[in-house]
């Protein structure tokens, strides 16, 4: 029985545990303040973990082919740095642009993490063209070895770019930018150690600065520090390092020749401002990668962890107007605070490190926690304001009393964060565990420790207190009357009209809901973050970009030398370029062709697949199994589908194309092609998966929900009247969703069940106390509503805004997904606290019966 | 569906044979059915090698067996096409018939000014691309390709022979384009810069360009005279082909020129790599003007009712203005 505390079960749970807290609270206090500093040592080791891995839906059938094909296509860690000529400057053919291209490629080549080999810009030398001349083929570096910065030599350069067919990779399509590529090692080849994402994402930020900053600062020693003489440069960065901190923090400086690191205190240091060398005022530096996306996730990831504090002091002052007392509000945000700690240290006992996705996961543990917290303080003044208990009573009489149905209603909320384990997406799992981790401590921290904790407040004037409490009450009073009045069966009729309306109305808006991202850019970063607009430039002043579906073109072995084979997949190739959304597409197909060209003295009347296997022989073999265009064999042949965007549309509209291909193949086509590998490919399987669990997390949620509601009240009234109104605000976020133009992600399905597994509460609280009232103390309808809200409306209202304080801190952020997130749940929040309070009493106005006159109290309830 | 089309090719194919006697040599097998062209709405701007007037309407041939055709020279419609081969080049006679020839030794042949194409010659096991065809009216006409094959139909493609009187084959060299003079007379030039000419298209003699590299096409110039070009930048001017020398014209480019159009009786418009426009006006050193015609390789030119367009690896563009 969810709010009776009489029931068998519940009376034992109580005699048991109350004197096990409340007997000896100082032992209970010491066991719990060694556990949380246990838990607090825990918590302090707990590190970022940003992994791409958990990220994929394991299941999925296009993760499989992933998979299957990682280690021969990559998994390339690729970061591309475009180096583009400001508006208002000429082309790239000009000596200051041509020094800064150089000394980009020179520090990326240099830049730890980086593998060397395979850097690669006009300045490298596996950068070569070549050309038919009447005797066969000439060719030579794109810059020659006697570069000077000449007119000749841009001239000659500008005509080895055209011959070398860069032009879209690696020089702009209009001439006005370079691109250095770069791929990072995925360990360290010397240490072997895996590579540190994050810090080489803040290395690469450091290359941008070297040629954007008009400034360098040398570090120079201010004494002599073994064999470096006082005076002598350890570093030059190009962001100035002199902060807060600066003389307190720790120096790494790997110097050249010497083995350990020289570590030195920002106080062994000057810092000197001088012109930078490398700077160049006409450039603009665009850098894309996945690297450098984690890096500016996991910066901005950092941003969010301080607005904790400015969540804890929103949800402070929400306490302190609804305590009348600052000191008694710090109760249960203390308290949360707490559970919020413990939740960090299971979670690194547990073996997980915290991931950005995941990082809201405390905040909803503190708002878990407050709200539970504001039932208990809410009935702790109710005692002491209307019985005038003392501090000790009232704690003991709120345990007894709410004990039970909040940790009915917590376990309904872990019910609901466990319906999100259906999404077979690790990051998502491990946010459900996560906050499944945050409720078990929850409990432990508001069942047990808060009560102990009000037991020994001391009201220093009880009377003043106490008319605060009732002050507050009579402000209320007015709008519970007038919210009663929603009891009457025609203001009801009217009112249930009025929400099936809006139901209908989202549900008719909401079949434009869209699985997917809708906005161009990396998702979890604001569309207009400087990483956004970086790869933006780069679309757009390239041919190839950062967005890109591989499809993988299965085959009999040695398929590449066979006519058919290779039509069939040249075929697709172009059917995929025609496919609105596709940028452009690149396979061994068109490097084959342009081969067989060149061949036939780069005459275009024989850009062609050559009939016979010897001329495909010919034009294969040039193209080895690193170039990622083939495998060992030539079984496996990728096809890069370079699309325009990532948006939902996009790749629905890319993967419909490769489908309907597919569809018109012959059956026994010797082609079969697999989708899907690349970024796009990871997403569109996430949509997939994604698109699928929505309606499956949503059944079982509300089946869960629903077996949880049953238990507690064993009515067909208690059903409809918590989880119809629940239903319809689920519904209405859809609407929001279509409305502010978020689609459903990885990141916004949770919401819906985290959303609904708190917002049951209201529902719960309020109809306990509102059928207790009308079946127990055989109220009138109308008059037991007034009572409840009196009793509960006050808290319902305050657990919302503390609530919606606790997540509306989001929209700060710097994290596009933490801005959705943090928007949907403020309104869930708010909308589900609004819903119980009009909806619920209408249903109950049709379903909820006094019990007749001559029953004995509780008989209706005990009989299951 | 694929059996009955393979039969209905093997009949074709087989009363090709008996009809036409001295047809070329047939493979036996047939086993490789013509794929038709897809339709694609990229056609316009995918690979186009040739484009040419039929009447008003300007009509483009390019990959996959794209065949374009518009009205205004902005909308491009595509035509249906029964290959799917990369096609070289076309040649219309009036503003209803037309020949395009290509890869699988493919000969099309359109009767209704490009709208639709039915396959005159497929062989695909012969690996002998044609790669120009020249019809002098509706019934005679040349295609030629690689290693020397050069064909001849009088009765508007139904039946192509051989007619190499042995020039051709002998010097085994790819054939890259063909061109009648203003004067009547046959100029053909190709591989290795290898050269011919011919009165009346039946007698072929050899010419010597003093150039070893390929020549990718000729164009009739003046009275009696031709301009050939090719790879490289390598332009030719002779005032009288067989009588008169070749004059090498300084281009100052190294980028290959494949097609060309004459602006005027004075005039041509060369067309190449890397967007590459040349303006030839006569035969002096000093006489050719380098510019820039378009985005890409470009493969020819054409001049229409609203001014001049280009066809190249991105397709049909208007030449651009921006001439230097």
């Amino acid at each position: 029985m969810h709010s009776d505390p009489r029931g068998r079960f519940s009376q034992l749970f109580i005699r048991l545990t109350e004197p096990i807290v409340f007997g000896r609270r100082p032992i209970t206090l010491t066991v719990i303040a060694l556990v949380t500093l246990l838990m607090a040592w825990q918590a302090a080791h707990l590190r970022l973990d940003a992994g791409f891995d958990k990220q994929l839906p394991k299941n999925h059938p296009y993760i499989q082919i992933f998979q299957k094909y990682q280690s021969q296509f990559g998994g390339a860690n690729t970061v591309l740095f475009a180096l583009v000529q400001k508006e208002g400057q000429g082309d790239i053919y000009e000596p200051r642009y041509l020094e800064t291209l150089r000394g980009l490629t020179k520090a990326v080549f240099f830049t730890p993490g980086v593998d060397r080999p395979r850097v690669s810009s006009i300045f490298t030398p596996d950068v070569r063209y070549l050309e038919t001349v009447e005797d066969g083929f000439q060719g030579g570096n794109v810059i020659p070895a006697e570069y000077a910065p000449t007119p000749e030599m841009m001239k000659q350069v500008r005509s080895n770019v055209s011959k070398a067919g860069i032009i879209g990779r690696l020089v702009a399509n209009d001439q006005r930018g370079a691109m250095v590529f770069s791929e990072l090692l995925e360990s360290d080849p010397v240490t072997g150690q895996r590579l540190d994402t994050i810090a080489v994402a803040h290395k690469i930020e450091a290359v941008r600065q070297q040629f954007l900053s008009p400034t360098r600062y040398d570090l120079k020693l201010r004494q002599a520090q073994g064999a470096h003489a006082a005076g002598e440069t350890m570093a030059s960065v190009y962001t100035d390092p002199r902060g807060l901190w600066f003389s307190w923090r720790d120096h790494e400086f790997k110097l050249p020749g010497e083995e350990a690191p020289l570590k030195l205190k920002g106080h062994a240091l000057t810092v000197e401002a001088v012109p930078n060398p490398d700077y160049n005022p006409n450039v603009d530096i665009h850098i894309a990668g996945f690297a450098k996306v984690v890096g500016d996730i996991a910066d901005a990831t950092l941003e969010v962890v301080s607005f904790f504090g400015l969540t804890l002091f929103l949800t402070w002052l929400v306490l302190w107007w609804y305590t009348g007392s600052a000191k008694v509000a710090l109760l249960p945000l203390g308290c949360g605070l707490l559970a919020v700690v413990w939740e960090l240290g299971i979670l690194h006992m547990a073996g997980y490190g915290l991931d950005p996705f995941a990082i809201l996961v405390p905040f909803l543990v503190l708002a878990i926690s407050v709200s539970h917290g504001i039932q208990i303080t809410s009935f702790w003044l109710l005692e002491i304001a209307s019985k005038g208990c003392s501090s000790f009573e009232a704690s003991r009489n709120t345990y007894k009393r709410l004990v039970i149905p909040g940790i009915t209603a917590l376990l309904t909320n872990v019910v609901g964060f466990g319906t999100i384990l259906l999404i077979p997406v690790g990051i998502v799992r491990e946010m459900a565990i996560n906050a499944m981790f945050g409720l078990v401590a929850v409990i432990v921290c508001k069942k047990i420790l808060l009560p102990c904790l009000l037991s020994y407040v001391k009201i220093p004037d009880p009377e003043r207190f106490r008319q605060h409490q009732q002050r507050r009450d009579a402000m209320f009073l007015p709008l519970w009357r007038a919210l009663s009045a929603i009891t009457e069966r025609p203001v009801a009729i009217v009112v249930l009209l009025a929400g099936a309306a809006a139901w209908a109305g989202a549900e008719y808006i909401s079949r434009d809901l869209k699985y997917g991202e809708l906005h161009a850019g990396v998702p979890e970063l604001k569309p207009d973050s400087r990483y956004n607009r970086d790869s933006e430039a780069i679309v757009r002043n390239f041919a190839i970009g950062v967005d890109v579906i591989k499809v993988i073109a299965e085959t009999k072995a040695n398929g590449c030398i066979d006519y058919d084979t290779m039509a069939e997949i040249d075929r697709f190739s172009w059917h995929m370029k025609g496919i609105p959304g596709v940028q452009s597409t690149i396979s061994l197909i068109q490097a084959e062709k342009s081969v067989f060209q060149a061949f036939n003295e780069g005459n275009p009347k024989f850009y062609t697949l050559p009939r016979d296997s010897d001329g495909l022989v010919l034009a294969g073999q040039q193209f080895p199994t690193s170039s990622g265009l083939l495998n060992a064999d030539c079984s496996a042949i990728p096809m890069f589908i370079f699309t325009r965007d990532h948006k939902a549309e996009t790749i629905d509209s890319v993967v419909a194309g490769v489908n309907r291909f597919i569809a018109a193949q012959k059956p026994d086509s010797a082609v079969k092609l697999r989708m899907a590998t690349g970024n796009v490919g990871v997403m569109a399987a996430t949509n997939d998966t994604v698109r699928e669990s929505d309606k499956k997390v949503l059944l079982w949620l509300y089946v869960c929900i629903a077996a949880c509601v049953w238990l507690s009240f064993r009515s067909f009234a208690g059903l409809v009247c918590v989880l119809l109104p629940l239903a319809a605000v689920s519904v209405l976020t859809y609407a929001v969703m279509v409305f502010l133009d978020i689609g459903v992600t990885v990141s916004t399905l949770p919401v819906a069940a985290f959303a609904a597994g708190i917002g049951v509460d209201y529902g719960i609280y309020i109809f306990s106390v509102l059928e207790e009232c009308v079946m127990e103390r055989r109220m009138r309808l109308r008059e037991a509503y007034v009572e409840t809200l009196n009793q509960t409306g006050k808290a319902v209202i305050v657990t919302a805004l503390a609530l919606a304080a606790s997540v509306c801190t989001w929209l700060l952020s710097g994290l596009q997904f933490q801005i959705n997130m943090g928007i949907l749940l403020t309104i869930m929040f708010l909308a589900n606290a609004v819903a119980a309070v009009l909806l619920l009493p209408a249903f109950a106005a049709f379903l909820l019966r006094r019990a007749p006159a001559p029953m004995v109290p509780a008989a209706g309830v005990s009989a299951p | 569906m694929k059996s009955l089309r393979t039969v209905v090719l093997g009949m074709s194919l087989a009363l090709a044979v008996l009809g036409g006697g001295v047809a070329l040599m047939q493979s036996a097998r047939a086993a490789i059915a013509p794929q038709p062209s897809d339709p694609s709405p990229l056609a316009a701007q995918g690979l186009l090698l040739d484009i040419a007037r039929a009447g008003a309407r300007l009509v483009a041939v390019g990959e996959r067996g794209h065949i374009v055709y518009s009205d205004d020279g902005k909308h491009w419609l595509q035509a249906r096409v029964p290959v799917d081969a990369l096609l070289t080049a076309l040649s219309f006679v009036d503003d209803r018939n037309g020949w395009a020839v290509g890869h699988d030794s493919v000969i099309l042949r359109s009767r209704d000014g490009g709208q639709s194409w039915q396959l005159q010659n497929f062989q695909p096991e012969e690996h002998k691309p044609l790669l120009d065809v020249l019809f002098l009216s509706a019934t005679e006409g040349y295609a030629i390709g690689s290693f020397g094959l050069f064909l001849y139909t009088q009765d508007g493609g139904e039946h192509w022979r051989n007619a190499d009187p042995g020039l051709f084959a002998e010097a085994g060299r790819h054939l890259n384009a063909i061109t009648r003079l203003a004067d009547g007379r046959f100029v053909l030039v190709g591989e290795a810069g290898f050269a011919a000419q011919s009165e009346d298209g039946r007698q072929w003699s050899a010419l010597t360009i003093p150039y070893q590299g390929s020549l990718f096409g000729v164009l009739p110039f003046g009275e009696h005279g031709a301009v050939a070009y090719g790879l490289r930048g390598n332009v030719f001017c002779s005032a009288a082909p067989g009588t008169q020398d070749w004059n090498s014209v300084a281009t100052q480019t190294t980028r290959s020129i494949f097609g060309g159009t004459a602006l005027s009786a004075e005039e041509l418009l060369l067309v190449g790599a890397d967007g590459l426009s040349l303006r030839v006006a006569g035969c002096a050193q000093s006489q050719a003007q380098l510019g820039r015609a378009g985005e890409g390789s470009l493969s020819a030119v054409v001049k229409g009712a609203s001014g001049l367009l280009v066809v190249g690896e991105r397709g049909v563009q208007a030449l651009s203005t921006a001439q230097r």
